[in-house]
């Protein structure tokens, strides 16, 4: 079973993309901020991370930076899912090494899930 | 300028002064002369009147120097305070006009000049505040739109996210009614999250930030899935969406795929959502190529109409006609301003027919990426 690791700072939604992973068969774990995100990434090496942008502390384009320098972590494909969606946010996104970058209001769980699986095959 | 003008008037006036002299001087000699050459043999009468004749000379060179002098004088007092103050006026004036209002005049001793200075610094100080108000006014606006645009996305897609996994019942299995009332829901809950979109992408514009990724796309497919996603809106309305299209694929156009994809949505979600449902009721999208080789959508409609004399507001931001209020209370009327800004941006043109009542056709043209360079 994959193992998906989701940093978002909002409990409520953090809540639901965890029951909707693990409905869709994942192992789904969750982070508060980008410090827990980062430690969690490096023990449990997940196979995929859906990252927010505005997160407490350390935000998520430093989150994405971090995880792309480590050895541990930086082989581990990364989705933004996020709020902001600014052409400027996006191209910044990629440029770290982001693999794809979601809007949230824009996006089903469904959808969501949808973009998991055509990344992890 | 100021400087040298004045110097140069200083100048004139030492020149007049210089010359007044050497006419005195040359007149005098004259005078003496004569009188010495014509003393032996000359009556005394004779004498006198060329005396009289040489005073009379060096009389009027005294008089045209003193005349030189004053004309001199008048022009030089004159331009120190009336001419150069007035210029510096100019001066003012035209920089005020190209929108700098960081100017204090010298205002100086108390006459009419320093008074209309003094007007002058009064009325640059209160343009400056009302510019420095206006963009604090336009930076705490668009910062408001953008924060609450952001902060209102959360929720939303916490709604969104929960209605759906309520609607595919992954919380359980629903009843129909339910189902039926949150799939109601669920579009208004989309509406919203339109509109919060339109109004971050309106700020967006407003800024300046709006930023465009362009690549080569065929605006085929955008037409094709913007008239498939509004297919389900259209039938719950009774109404169906047709697209024409020419039986050999277009050409490719060169633009940002997500922004064309919204522009396209907006001028159909306008046709579906300002038309009755009806015997005759039908909404065609036709995307075809003109005579320029421009590719054309056009999305015509049997709605409600534009009334005339609205008509020239159609594209203004936030703008909607009273027929469309009426019909349809929750509209942000920034859709067809964004179409207009979208397409103008890709270097293509729209426009629309309409009459109240009967419908609306709203048409745009893209120039197609064989005119690119380097496409």
């Amino acid at each position: 079973m994959a193992k998906i690791l989701i940093i978002e700072d909002d409990k409520f939604l953090r809540e639901l993309m965890i029951k909707k992973l693990e409905t869709a068969g994942y192992g789904a774990l969750g982070a508060v901020d980008g410090e827990e995100g980062i430690k969690k990434a490096q023990k449990e090496r997940p196979a995929l991370i859906l990252l927010d942008l505005v997160l407490p502390g350390m935000d998520g384009f430093e989150v994405l930076a971090k995880l792309k320098q480590e050895k541990a972590t930086n082989s581990i494909p990364v989705v933004i899912l996020s709020n902001l969606g600014q052409q400027e946010d996006i191209d910044k996104a990629a440029q770290l090494g982001a693999v794809e970058y979601l809007i949230k209001a824009n996006f089903t769980p469904g959808e969501i899930i949808e973009k998991i699986k055509s990344i992890m095959k | 300028m100021r400087i040298s003008l004045r110097a140069f008037i200083l100048g004139l006036l030492a020149f007049f002064v210089f010359m007044g002299g050497i006419f005195v001087y040359l007149a005098t000699q004259v005078f003496y002369h004569n009188l010495l050459q014509s003393a032996p043999e000359n009556t005394p009468e004779e004498l006198l009147r060329e005396a009289t004749i040489s005073i009379a000379i060096q009389q009027g060179f005294i008089i045209l120097t003193m005349l030189l002098l004053v004309g001199g004088i008048l022009f030089f007092v004159l331009t120190a305070f009336v001419l150069t103050p007035i210029r510096k006026l100019h001066a003012a004036f035209e920089k005020v006009g190209k929108g700098d209002f960081d100017i204090h005049l010298p205002e100086g001793p108390k006459n009419e000049i320093g008074d209309l200075f003094h007007a002058f610094n009064d009325m640059t100080a209160r343009l400056k505040h009302v510019k420095e108000r206006e963009v604090l006014v336009n930076r705490m606006k668009s910062d408001f739109l953008s924060l609450a645009a952001h902060q209102l996305r959360t929720p939303l897609s916490a709604i969104k996210w929960t209605l759906h996994m309520l609607i595919e019942g992954e919380m359980g299995k629903l009843t129909k009614k339910q189902g039926e009332f949150l799939s109601k829901t669920q579009t208004s809950n989309e509406r919203l999250i339109r509109i919060v979109n339109d109004l971050l992408d309106v700020t967006r514009i407003g800024e300046g930030q709006y930023l465009y990724k362009q690549k080569l796309v065929s605006l085929e497919d955008i037409v094709r899935r913007a008239v498939e996603s509004y297919q389900e809106e259209a039938r719950r309305k009774k109404l169906k969406i047709v697209l024409v299209k020419p039986p050999d694929s277009l050409p490719p156009v060169f633009a940002d795929e997500e922004k064309l994809q919204l522009a396209v949505q907006n001028l159909i979600s306008n046709a579906v959502q300002y038309t009755r449902q009806g015997p005759a009721a039908a909404i065609e999208v036709k995307i075809s190529q003109n005579a320029n080789r421009d590719i054309e959508v056009a999305v015509q409609d049997t709605g409600i109409g534009i009334p005339d004399k609205q008509q020239a507001r159609v594209f203004e931001r936030f703008f909607r006609a009273s027929n469309a209020r009426r019909v349809d209370t929750e509209g942000s009327g920034l859709g067809l301003y964004l179409v207009k800004n979208i397409v103008e941006a890709h270097g293509g043109k729209v426009w629309f027919v309409s009459k109240e009542g009967k419908g609306s056709t709203f048409t745009f043209s893209l120039p197609c990426a064989k005119t690119f360079p380097g496409s």
